[in-house]
C-alpha cells in the first residue's frame, strides 16, 4: 500500500481479530486514514502503535432497529419526565447499564452506544411529514452513523394508488421518490394498512381484511412494497411490523405476512412480538418454533427479535390500533397517542415488564428461543426494539445469555412456575459462539444494510474498531471496551470518551422518475395541503447540518 | 415560499394574501427603521467594546438566565449548549403556556392529531376558542378546509366559547356548516361532557342539528391553541379536555389539533437535548428541570437585586414588542444583553446592551416546527440584512469565544 505523508497510519498490535468471517486470529491491523488494512508498505511512518496482545478486536457494531430519532422519541421523553434520573453511573442487578431515563437524550444515546463498541445505528419509523425532525435530532447523537427506514404502507396517497389500481411502476417510482425526498436508506411498514384503518374507527386489520374506505388489504400492500424494494434495488429489504402486535395467536397473520412477499426479501422486525399462540393455562403460548422454522428454511427472511427485559421502560409504536389496546397496561398510567398527517400514527404506552408475570416471562424466553432455534446468526439480529422491550444497553447481558446455558437457566429458574413448565428454552443447549456474536451484531446487520464498507474487520472496510479485555464475564466485557475507533479515530478509552467524530448519514439514492416530481408537485398539495417544499430535505441541508451522506449499496443486477 | 411569521407555517400564495400578521411583519421588516446599531445602557457603541463589555459581566456573573423567543433548531441548538458551559437556566416559554401543555401532557398523556390528518379525516370540527385564536392562526380555517380550489367544505364546525362575529364569518365562508354555541371557556370540557354522555340513549334535545353531527361523527377534532386559552387554571382545563377526548375514543375517534406557537421548536430540541421541554438550570452541565423556579419571571424576581445576576435574552422574531419589558425588569440590579431581531427602539434607561440580529425564516435560514409539532420545516433565508448583522449563534458563540 502507497503510503503518503498526510496519512494517519495507527498500528494495532497482535490482536485476537473476532470479524464475523470465520477467520478469528491473531494478527495485527492497520488503520489506515479510516479505513483497515492488512498490511502497509515497509517505509510506511505509523503514526501510533497500540499492543493489544491478549485483547480481542471486533468492527464497530450495528443496531439494525433502535428508537433514537424523530417526534415518537422526543414524545416519550416529554411523557415521562419524572423517570429522569439526574445522573447515573451504575449497572442493575443483571449487570445492565442503567439509562437516565427510559428514553435518553441524544448525548446520552451516542455515549452509551460507543460504552458498548457500537457505531452504527438506525432508526426504524421516520413518519415522511416528520423525518426532518428525525434527521436533526439524530445529527445530535454524537459517535454514531445514522440512518432511516421511512415509514410507508399507511400513507393514504400510496393507499389510494393501490385501491384505484396503479401499475406497479408507480408504486416503484414513488417509493423511490419518497426515499430521496425524506433522505431514509429503507422502508418501514408498520400494520399495513391497520394504522389508517384505526383512524376510521377500525378497530382490527387482518392481513386478507380490506380498509374500510380504500378497498386494499394488507397482503397487497406489503407485495406492492416488497416488489418496489426489490424491483429498486435497495440494499435493506422491506421492513415489517406485521399486523397484529402483541395479540395472542398472531403466529397465524405473521406467517401470512411472510407469504404476502411471494418470496421477495423481507425482514420481519421485533419478531418476538409476532410469534404467540392460543395454548397453554393462560391463552397465550410461544409460537417460536413455528417462526424459526419458515426463517431457517426461507433465506429471503431475516428477522430481528425485539427481547424483553425486566423493569420500566416505555413502549413506542406507529401501531396505534395495537398500542391503543394497551392503553389500560400503561405503568405510569398516562398515555399519548397521535394521528399524524395522513401517514401515519403514534403510541406511547409506558411500561413495566415483571420477572414474575407469567405473559413477560414467556415473551423473554420466546426472544432467546429465536435466537437459538434460527441456525444462522447473519439472519437474526439482537436488539431489543429499544426502547420497547428493554434498553439497549441489555446487549451485552443479552449475549451472555446466549453465550451461556447456565447463566440464562439462572434466570429462567425464577420466572413464573407456568412459563418453566411451558416453555422449551431448557431444551435448547445451544450456545452462541464469539465469532457467531460478531455475525450477529456486525456482519449481518451490515449486510442487509448494504454497509459493505463496514460489519467485519476485512482488508477495505471502514475503521470502525472495538478493542474488547477479555473477561469470563463477557457482559462486563462487551460492557466496557478499552478502545473504540471511529473512522480510523481513537474516539473512546478506559470509559472515557475522547472526542466527537464525524457523523455520517446513511441514504438509499434511487434514481427519480422526471415525470413523479411532476405527478408529486400536483397530487401531494391536494393531499396535503401544502408543497412538496414543506417536507424535501435536500443532500445540501443535510451536509450543513453537520452530516455527512454515505449511500447504502444498491444490489448488484441480476 | 414559506411564511415564518406564525407557526401554521403557509406555503400558498393565496395564504399569504391578505393575512394581517404577515402583511404586518414584512412592514416592519421592510421599513429599515429598526434598531441596528449596539447600544450600551442606553447609548450607541462599537461592537468590540460591547463583546468586550458582556463577556466581562458574563464572567463575573454568579446567576446567569437565558431566555426569550427562540424559535429555530440553529438558535436553540447554541443556547442549550451555552446554557450547559455556563450553567445558566434557561427558560423560552414566553406566556408559559406552552409550559402548561407540556406539563398537562406529561401528568396526563394526550390524543393529539395533526393538520393533515384533521383535514382529511375529520368529520366534524369543535373549535375552541377565546375570541383570538384567529388573531394568532390567521389562516387555520383555510387549512382545515379540504378543497383548495375556493369552493366551500360541507362538513360541521361547531365554534364553542367566545368567538366573534368576524371569527364567525371566516369559518362560516369555507364551511357553511358552521354553528356557534357562546359559553365560558371554563366550562367547555365539562360542557362537552355533558352533551356526549347520552351518545347512545335516545334525548329530544339532540335533534339540535349540530348535536346531532357531533353524536354521529367518526372522527372529531377538536382545535384549540394553549395561548387562546383565557381560563384561570390551564393545566387543569387541558386535563378535563383530554379525558374527555380519551373516552371519546372508547367508541369512536376523537383528536385534539393542539396548535403552540413557533417556540414550540425550541421545546422539541430542548427536549431531545436535555429531556426536558424548557425551564432548566444547569448544574455540572446536568440539566434539573425545574418547572417552577426557572420560570424566567420568577427567576427575574429571584435575582432582582443581585448585581451578579446577568439575563441574556435572544429574540429571532419578527415582533416588535420587546421580549423583556420595562415593567418586568424594573429595578433589575444585574446585567441584561439582548440580542433581537426585532428592531423597535425600546425603552431605556436600564442598564441593557444590544446586539442587532436577523429574524428566523426571514433574513436568516431556520429550522422551523409547524404549530401541530409534527411537521418541521427548513425555511430558508428570503431576504438579504443589508447590515449582515450576525445570526443569535453567531453572536453567541462571539460572546463566549
Amino acid at each position: 500500500m502507497v503510503n503518503e505523508a498526510h496519512i494517519v497510519i495507527i498500528h494495532l498490535k497482535d490482536g485476537t481479530c473476532v470479524d464475523g468471517v470465520g477467520a478469528t486470529a491473531v494478527r495485527s491491523l492497520y488503520l489506515v486514514d479510516g479505513w483497515i488494512a492488512e498490511s502497509i508498505d515497509a517505509s510506511a511512518k505509523i503514526d501510533a502503535t497500540y499492543n493489544v496482545s491478549g485483547k480481542l478486536l471486533m468492527a464497530g457494531g450495528i443496531d439494525l432497529h433502535t428508537h433514537i430519532g424523530g417526534g415518537k422519541v422526543n414524545i416519550a421523553r416529554l411523557l415521562l419526565p419524572e423517570l429522569v434520573l439526574p445522573k447515573i453511573e451504575s449497572f442493575d442487578a443483571h449487570g445492565i447499564r442503567q439509562l437516565s431515563a427510559p428514553v435518553p437524550t441524544t448525548w446520552e444515546t451516542g455515549l452509551r452506544y460507543l460504552e458498548m463498541g457500537y457505531t452504527t445505528c438506525m432508526e426504524p419509523a421516520v413518519l415522511p411529514a416528520n423525518a426532518r425532525q428525525a434527521h436533526r435530532e439524530m445529527a445530535d447523537i454524537p459517535w454514531l452513523d445514522t440512518g432511516g427506514y421511512l415509514l410507508l404502507g399507511n400513507d393514504r396517497m400510496l393507499l389510494r394508488w393501490l385501491a384505484e389500481g396503479v401499475a406497479q411502476e408507480q408504486i416503484n417510482h414513488y417509493v423511490a421518490w419518497m426515499l430521496k425526498t425524506h433522505q431514509c436508506c429503507g422502508v418501514k411498514v408498520v400494520n399495513a394498512g391497520g394504522i389508517d384503518a384505526f383512524k376510521f374507527n377500525q378497530r382490527h386489520l387482518d392481513v386478507d381484511e380490506s380498509h374500510p374506505v380504500f378497498p386494499v388489504t394488507p397482503r397487497e400492500i406489503l407485495r406492492a412494497l416488497a416488489q418496489a424494494v426489490d424491483e429498486l434495488r435497495l440494499a435493506h429489504p422491506l421492513h415489517v411490523h406485521c399486523s397484529n402486535l402483541g395479540v395472542p395467536g398472531n403466529i397465524a397473520s405473521t406467517l401470512k405476512t411472510l407469504q404476502a412477499v411471494e418470496g421477495r426479501r423481507i425482514h420481519l422486525t421485533h419478531a418476538q412480538f409476532h410469534c404467540y399462540g392460543t395454548g397453554g393455562p393462560h391463552g397465550f403460548s410461544s409460537e417460536a418454533y413455528q417462526l424459526a422454522e419458515y426463517v431457517n428454511w426461507n433465506p429471503h427472511v431475516t428477522i430481528d427479535i425485539g427481547q424483553v427485559l425486566f423493569g420500566q421502560t416505555v413502549t413506542i409504536s406507529g401501531d396505534t390500533m395495537h398500542q391503543f389496546e394497551n392503553r389500560n397496561l400503561a405503568r405510569p398510567r398516562k398515555v399519548i397517542f397521535q394521528d399524524l398527517e395522513c401517514q401515519a400514527g403514534c403510541g406511547v404506552v409506558p411500561f413495566r415488564y415483571k420477572q414474575d408475570q407469567y405473559v413477560h416471562g414467556l415473551q423473554w424466553t420466546i426472544g432467546l428461543e429465536l435466537c437459538l432455534r434460527i441456525l444462522d446468526p447473519t439472519r437474526v439480529f439482537l436488539t431489543t426494539d429499544h426502547p420497547n422491550g428493554g434498553p439497549f444497553t441489555a446487549y451485552p447481558h443479552l449475549i451472555r445469555l446466549l453465550t451461556s446455558y447456565d447463566f440464562r437457566m439462572a434466570i429462567f429458574e425464577r420466572l413464573h412456575p407456568d412459563v418453566q413448565a411451558s416453555s422449551s428454552l431448557p431444551s435448547l443447549k445451544r450456545e452462541y459462539t464469539l465469532e457467531e456474536i460478531a455475525q450477529m451484531t456486525r456482519r449481518g446487520p451490515a449486510k442487509i444494510l448494504g454497509l459493505h464498507d463496514r460489519g467485519t474487520l476485512e482488508s477495505g472496510k471502514i475503521a470502525d474498531v472495538v478493542v474488547y479485555d477479555p473477561s469470563e464475564k463477557i457482559d462486563t466485557m462487551f460492557s466496557s471496551p478499552t478502545m473504540v475507533f471511529r473512522h480510523g479515530e481513537l474516539v473512546y478509552r478506559d470509559g472515557h470518551p475522547l472526542k466527537g467524530s464525524i457523523k455520517t448519514t446513511v441514504v438509499a439514492t434511487p434514481s427519480i422518475e422526471s415525470s413523479m416530481n411532476a405527478r408529486m408537485n400536483r397530487e401531494w398539495p391536494e393531499q396535503y395541503g401544502y408543497s412538496t417544499d414543506m417536507v424535501r430535505i435536500s443532500d445540501d441541508e443535510l451536509l450543513s447540518s453537520g452530516h455527512r451522506l454515505k449511500s447504502s449499496t444498491p444490489l448488484s443486477a441480476k | 415560499m414559506f411564511c415564518c411569521f406564525c407557526s401554521l407555517l403557509c406555503d400558498r400564495e393565496d395564504l399569504h394574501r391578505g393575512c394581517e400578521i404577515r402583511a404586518n411583519a414584512l412592514t416592519q421588516l421592510n421599513a429599515r427603521e429598526r434598531t441596528s446599531l449596539p447600544r450600551f445602557s442606553g447609548s450607541q457603541t462599537e461592537f468590540d467594546d460591547l463583546l468586550i463589555n458582556i463577556r466581562k459581566k458574563l464572567i463575573a456573573s454568579t446567576n446567569i438566565l437565558l431566555t426569550g423567543r427562540i424559535f429555530s433548531v440553529e438558535t436553540s441548538r447554541t443556547v442549550l449548549a451555552l446554557a450547559r458551559t455556563l450553567g445558566a437556566s434557561l427558560d423560552a416559554s414566553e406566556l408559559g403556556w406552552a409550559m402548561n401543555n407540556a406539563l398537562a401532557t406529561a401528568k396526563n398523556g394526550a390524543f393529539t392529531t395533526s393538520l393533515a390528518d384533521a383535514r382529511a379525516t375529520s368529520q366534524t370540527f369543535i373549535v375552541l376558542d377565546d375570541g383570538s385564536l384567529l388573531d394568532r392562526f390567521p389562516r387555520l380555517p383555510h387549512l382545515l378546509c379540504e378543497s383548495i380550489q375556493g369552493q366551500t367544505d360541507p362538513r360541521t364546525v361547531l365554534l364553542l366559547g367566545t368567538p366573534t362575529e368576524a371569527t364567525k364569518e371566516a369559518w362560516a365562508s369555507l364551511f357553511p356548516n358552521t354553528w356557534s354555541v357562546h359559553g365560558s371557556m371554563e366550562q367547555l370540557p365539562t360542557t362537552l361532557n355533558q352533551w356526549t354522555s347520552t351518545r347512545n340513549s335516545p334525548d329530544p334535545e339532540d335533534s339540535t342539528p349540530w348535536l346531532v353531527d357531533l353524536k354521529s361523527s367518526t372522527y372529531t377534532s377538536v382545535v384549540w391553541s394553549p395561548g387562546s386559552l383565557s381560563v384561570s387554571q390551564s393545566d387543569l382545563w387541558i386535563e378535563d379536555l383530554m379525558h374527555w377526548i380519551r373516552m371519546q375514543n372508547e367508541e369512536t375517534r376523537c383528536s385534539s389539533l393542539t396548535l403552540s406557537g413557533l417556540e414550540a421548536t425550541f421545546q422539541q430540541a430542548c427536549t431531545w437535548t436535555t429531556g426536558f421541554p424548557g425551564r432548566i438550570r444547569f448544574r455540572d452541565a446536568v440539566p434539573l428541570f425545574e418547572p417552577m423556579e426557572s420560570n424566567y419571571l420568577s427567576w427575574i424576581d429571584r435575582y432582582r437585586n443581585d448585581p451578579r445576576a446577568s439575563i441574556v435574552c435572544i429574540d429571532e422574531s419578527a415582533r416588535t414588542d420587546p421580549f423583556l419589558s420595562k415593567n418586568t425588569t424594573e429595578s433589575f440590579a444585574g446585567t441584561i444583553v439582548e440580542i433581537h431581531g426585532n428592531r423597535l427602539e425600546v425603552d431605556q434607561g436600564f442598564l441593557r446592551m444590544r446586539l442587532p440580529t436577523r429574524t428566523a425564516g426571514f433574513d436568516m435560514n431556520a429550522t422551523l416546527s409547524r404549530a401541530d409539532q409534527v411537521v418541521m420545516a427548513f425555511v430558508a433565508s428570503q431576504s438579504s440584512t443589508a447590515e449582515d448583522w450576525p445570526t443569535p449563534s453567531e453572536w453567541l458563540t462571539r460572546l463566549t469565544s
